[in-house]
């Protein structure tokens, strides 16, 4: 799907949760192609698609997780705004991302996989790794403040090139 | 605004369900108001979400990692097993037992396999080759595996399969998110789902979803390819070219799939293709089309899944089409007025439509079938969460006689685009059977 990783961004930024992005994510691209109208141009398609994102992620609030916390209109409108808006930047980051990894040191860098690896629940790998669970949120949060520092430098020096 | 800033701490403790109520509107409060803030946030769930895709990229962990006090792991506790890398041979079945390997449980086999796979017995497996008939067996996960033969598969752990080669279904129930089937050119990893991986051609594998989701990943290079929905396909070449798969023939139920039209000759319907495939203009501008048309022979029951995308079932079958050859067209094509269908009919047949009754029938029905007078009913079940309610609809069914084997035409379910699309009340996508001339 074009716009595919800005979309998704932006819905986790909306949701914040893995689980819950994943299911709008979806229910998204299906609408997406049901209302597809061919004559859209590529911008157009992409205020269009962020459209129905923010749609799919307020009704999945609204149908599924009436007691989480739902950001109001006007913020789903400034993050939707901010995403386009830095796609560019966002894009060259996950791009850099590879290299970073690979400057981790070891122990973060598995930690980093067995983290996000499919189905990985945070409770249970802090139990293998006999360590509490908000210690492991702690630890994975300094790992991508780390990575966010290293991406821009990483941006920085292309630049420089 | 920089990394060491502590409203970085409240946008973690959001991201990981700790923040109270109050923080969650000091987190709305800093994102309506500083725009600084907000880029910054959203860098950070951009890393977030990327860092997600990248860890599923890279190989499997060969370190382990230390824990920070010593635990007893499942291998510890495994017995050794006596005849350690032996060689079994049971009938047309060869099985490399190992000491290392994983414990399955076998579910159900087909005639002819017999020496130690027996119902309901629990064996450990590390390399299959299976020479002949099929096996069902239940992984330590949860995962069910569905291995029809010719295949030959290396049982990795109860999370993770090798196939070298041939056909494998899985149906992945909770536990066994994150199953992951490799082939030699893809990687293949299950987000919760029921799907087939084959990979019988050396030079391609073939991934199809019929239910749930999976993430297709090139096996070299470890990019993502795709992520796939229920009813969607990709073969991926040894070139990493991604291609659609357009028509499958047979019942997913059984791994008794095929994306090979000619291995099923005695099908009334040989192949669906449409306007889609890559040279067409449609195609440019829906690149990431992945849906793909099932063709299931006699599969036409009350209770037959309607379209290859949707949970949408067949119900008050008349009684001379139950059994029929079924085609499961898939239901996101239902808001579509410039698609064509081409079948390619094997022998003499009586081909039907059903058509949605709630708009005007397409002119391409009225001038090439005759309506039956019989109705069939589609119950329409959408995604509980999505607001929708279940209803049944009632479709017409539609006749036309094929004398002549070889390739039918059919429209879109619209022959113009509606003028006004927001009031506009769609059909569902029309389905297809087809009966053998008496």
């Amino acid at each position: 799907m074009e716009h595919e990783e800005s979309l998704r961004v932006f819905v986790r930024s909306l949701l914040l949760s893995h689980d819950e992005e994943r299911e709008v994510m979806q229910e998204v691209a299906v609408v997406l192609w049901r209302k597809f109208d061919a004559g859209m141009d590529s911008q157009a398609f992409c205020r269009w698609a962020f459209g129905v994102a923010r749609m799919e992620a307020l009704a999945f609030r609204r149908d599924r997780a009436r007691d989480r916390h739902t950001f109001g209109e006007e913020v789903f409108e400034l993050l939707g705004q901010t995403v386009l808006e830095q796609s560019d930047t966002l894009e060259a980051e996950r791009r850099a991302l590879g290299t970073c990894l690979q400057k981790l040191p070891e122990e973060q860098r598995l930690l980093v996989q067995a983290a996000y690896a499919p189905g990985v629940k945070i409770d249970n790998l802090a139990a293998q790794l006999g360590r509490t669970a908000m210690a492991l949120y702690k630890t994975l949060h300094r790992i991508r403040l780390t990575l966010m520092d290293c991406t821009r430098r990483v941006l920085a020096s292309e630049e420089l090139t | 605004m920089n990394t060491n800033d502590p409203r970085f701490e409240l946008i973690r403790r959001s991201r990981d369900a700790e923040a109270s109520s109050e923080e969650l509107a000091q987190l709305e409060s800093l994102l309506r108001e500083d725009a600084e803030f907000r880029q910054f946030y959203v860098r950070y769930i951009n890393l977030d979400v990327a860092m997600g895709a990248v860890a599923k990229t890279v190989p499997m962990l060969e370190t382990p990692m230390t824990p920070a006090r010593p635990r007893r792991t499942g291998w510890l506790s495994w017995r050794p097993l006596a005849a350690a890398a032996a060689i079994v041979l049971l009938g047309i079945l060869a099985i490399v037992w190992q000491q290392r390997g994983v414990d399955v449980e076998v579910v159900q086999t087909s005639e002819g396999i017999s020496g130690d796979w027996v119902m309901g017995s629990k064996v450990r497996l590390n390399h299959v080759t299976l020479v002949r008939g099929s096996v069902q067996m239940r992984l330590t996960s949860g995962v069910m595996l569905d291995v029809t033969a010719p295949v030959e598969m290396q049982m990795v752990d109860a999370m993770h399969v090798r196939v070298l080669s041939g056909r494998v279904s899985a149906d992945v129930g909770e536990k066994g998110k994150g199953f992951v089937i490799e082939t030699p050119q893809a990687r293949v990893v299950d987000l919760g789902t029921r799907f087939g991986v084959d990979a019988s051609d050396a030079a391609q594998t073939s991934v199809l979803v019929f239910q749930g989701q999976v993430e297709v990943y090139e096996k070299c290079s470890a990019q993502r390819v795709a992520l796939l929905n229920t009813g969607e396909g990709l073969s991926l070449d040894n070139n990493r070219r991604a291609s659609r798969i357009v028509s499958v023939s047979g019942s997913d139920g059984a791994n008794a799939w095929t994306a090979n039209a000619t291995a099923m000759p005695r099908a009334l319907i040989l192949s669906v293709r449409d306007n889609m495939a890559a040279s067409d203009e449609a195609a440019k501008q829906w690149p990431s089309l992945r849906n793909f048309y099932s063709i299931v022979p006699g599969g036409l029951r009350d209770g037959a899944i309607a379209f290859s995308d949707e949970a949408d079932e067949w119900s008050n079958v008349p009684a001379s089409l139950v059994g029929a050859d079924q085609v499961r067209t898939f239901a996101v094509d239902g808001f579509n007025w410039f698609m064509k269908l081409t079948l390619e009919v094997s022998s003499p047949a009586e081909l039907f439509v059903f058509v949605d009754q709630r708009n005007p029938v397409p002119e391409w029905v009225r001038a090439d079938f005759t309506d039956t007078g019989e109705t069939i009913t589609l119950n329409f079940k959408p995604p509980q969460w999505h607001g929708r309610v279940a209803k049944q609809l009632p479709y017409s069914v539609w006749k036309r006689i094929v004398r002549t084997p070889g390739e039918v035409t059919l429209g879109a379910p619209y022959e113009n685009p509606p003028a006004d699309k927001k009031s506009f009340n769609p059909n569902r996508m029309f389905g297809i059977a087809a009966k053998a001339l008496p």
